[in-house]
């Protein structure tokens, strides 16, 4: 299989939404649970494709460098946020490359990002959140240089973390107190 | 559509294309022929369908691929740099004529969309289970399971991290309470070793649907003459192909059928557990297949006449069958099997195991042996069998009681049969 991308099983997949739309119901989730400190572990909540059920029996860790009050010993919220977007991307970027007929000898992704803590902490008025993202994609295949523009372009345009970042995102909140 | 890419190559070069411009889509198959006989009765699906008549020789009746490769082609490149090897001759263990002949029987026989065979019942049934377990997933099945399924999820699943329950093969109120977060599949036989217990199918996948589970069926017992498991709502029906649907005692093999999306998902791994089935064996069970219609009918009308006769014989305790209105889930068996009971049969006779033994040397036309399905008559004693890892407290637990006898009925002249039982049983008990 080119890049080791089942592009039939692709083709099956997208044939099947066209004919019955709920097939590309996803439905995700993930539980944090607060150990210690700036310490959380993540547990992944099973997912439901079409009508069925998929376990997803996987967890991580989190927690932020000494110099932010952690004990750094995992990754921070930042870094798997910007993880998952790479991932994402990459895999929107393989699938897409493999249609196009070429062959991917290697891939790198950069994500690169400045916070100003000042929105954190309520210092004045600056966002909290990231202004600006970079992304620089490291591609060696025997794809022209035009093929790879319209690939990133489609990348920026299906890729969905990649969309939630960029995008904005209906956000409903509840609290719920255990005593 | 066969073909991911079929005429908009130039959009692949040019880079316009995208995910929803590809063209392959699911079909029923693979097959070597087109015709499905979909309209037709058993009987008929038995003998015509799947059967691949050699249009080279003029050859009736599908030859025997006896063959390990294919010569490759532009054709099996694209197919493998696409992904879509299982429709097209690579190599044997991917696929061959001879398998997907006796495949597209075994389809019109299940009304599946697709098919595979296995080198034997177990082959299909841990390749299927395993494709379907993801990581940390559970299982709900049947205490009245199989011995050799029953290893396989008691001794092995938690060696891939995943889980089993075993509940009541027929109380869906406990199967319900035994289904948890991470419960991904219902398996369970449709009709339970050695007590024919029944289970209530449509029961189970009202309850898959409930939950988004896979509802996965071994019907080796009733067979798609009896009851078309799919029909019923079941995502997924294995056999083990050396009982019925082979019946002549001279192979071992096994079957999964369903949808092609969800047969495709089990095709890799039978590509990495490696059970497939030889072109050989796929010639004889093709064979075979012809007279599988047949042979169901009369498996099923002797067993029930020998069912009637032993729970008339004062030395008989009690008989297990589902046609006989003494059966505890008799209504259910009149709603599900519709008449076709199967041709197996479960009966204690006075004076326990002792006399049990005695029997079986006394009768002359059912061979004492293992197995069940064949042409000829087959008995054994669970006791010292299938269950034979039990004490005989735990045996009595679960309904093994002393002079517990497991007969498959084969398809031998009825009266026979009965004067055979009745001279075996009369000079037990002189």
């Amino acid at each position: 299989m080119l890049n080791n991308i089942n592009i039939a099983g692709l083709s099956e997949f997208a044939n099947e939404v066209k004919d019955n739309n709920n097939e590309a119901k996803a439905s995700y989730g993930v539980k944090l649970n607060w150990e210690s400190g700036t310490k959380t572990t993540v547990t992944t909540k099973n997912m439901v494709l079409g009508n069925h059920k998929l376990i997803r029996n996987f967890n991580f860790t989190i927690d932020e460098p000494t110099q932010v009050l952690g004990v750094n010993c995992a990754p921070n919220p930042a870094e798997y946020m910007l993880g998952g977007m790479a991932g994402c991307m990459a895999v929107t970027f393989m699938a897409g490359a493999t249609a196009m007929n070429i062959e991917i000898d290697q891939l790198q992704l950069e994500i690169d990002g400045e916070l100003d803590l000042k929105g954190f902490l309520g210092i004045d008025d600056t966002p909290a959140g990231f202004p600006e993202l970079k992304f620089i994609f490291h591609v060696k295949g025997n794809g022209t240089q035009e093929q790879y523009n319209n690939l990133l372009e489609r990348v920026t345009k299906h890729s969905p973390n990649f969309n939630t970042i960029k995008n904005e995102v209906n956000i409903i909140g509840e609290l719920v107190t255990n005593d | 559509m066969n073909k991911s890419y079929q005429n908009i190559e130039h959009k692949r070069q040019d880079g316009s294309i995208w995910f929803n411009d590809l063209k392959r889509k699911r079909e029923a198959g693979p097959k070597l022929q087109a015709k499905r006989y979909e309209q037709f009765g058993d009987e008929t699906k038995s003998v015509h369908s799947g059967q691949y008549d050699d249009p080279q020789t003029g050859a009736l009746g599908t030859p025997i691929f006896q063959c390990s490769t294919f010569f490759l082609n532009k054709t099996s490149y694209e197919a493998i740099e696409e992904g879509r090897g299982r429709d097209e001759m690579i190599y044997t263990r991917y696929g061959n004529p001879s398998q997907w002949s006796v495949q597209e029987k075994l389809s019109a026989l299940e009304n599946a969309e697709s098919s595979i065979v296995f080198s034997s019942g177990m082959a299909a049934i841990s390749s299927t289970l395993l494709a379907f377990l993801d990581k940390g997933s559970h299982i709900v099945s049947s205490r009245d399971i199989y011995g050799g399924t029953y290893n396989f999820l008691y001794e092995d699943l938690d060696r891939y991290g995943m889980s089993v329950t075993f509940t009541s093969p027929t109380d869906l109120t406990e199967i319900e309470a035994a289904i948890q977060e991470n419960t991904k599949i219902l398996y369970f036989e449709a009709l339970t070793n050695p007590l024919l217990k029944i289970v209530p199918i449509e029961g189970l996948v009202t309850l898959g649907k409930k939950y988004n589970l896979r509802v996965i069926i071994d019907n080796t017992f009733l067979t798609p003459y009896n009851v078309k498991m799919l029909d019923l709502g079941v995502d997924l029906v294995v056999n083990s192909a050396t009982k019925y649907l082979n019946g002549h005692s001279d192979l071992i093999g096994g079957t999964v059928s369903g949808s092609r999306k969800l047969v495709d998902r089990i095709w890799p791994q039978l590509l990495k557990n490696g059970g497939s089935m030889d072109p050989h064996a796929c010639f004889l069970l093709e064979r075979s297949l012809k007279t599988f219609a047949l042979r169901m009918k009369t498996h099923n009308s002797n067993a029930l006449k020998l069912a009637n006769y032993l729970e008339n014989h004062p030395k008989i305790k009690r008989v297990y069958y589902p046609g006989l209105p003494s059966h505890e889930q008799h209504k259910l068996a009149e709603q599900q099997l519709k008449g076709k009971n199967s041709g197996m049969i479960s009966f204690e006779i006075e004076g326990g195991d002792a006399k049990a033994h005695a029997l079986l040397n006394e009768l002359k036309l059912p061979k004492e042996a293992t197995s069940l399905g064949g042409v000829e008559s087959l008995i054994s004693l669970p006791y010292n069998t299938s269950q034979a890892s039990l004490t005989k407290e735990q045996q009595k637990a679960i309904g093994i009681n002393d002079g517990l006898i497991r007969l498959s009925v084969g398809i031998e002249d009825i009266e026979d049969l009965i004067t055979d039982f009745e001279q075996g049983i009369t000079t037990i008990f002189k």
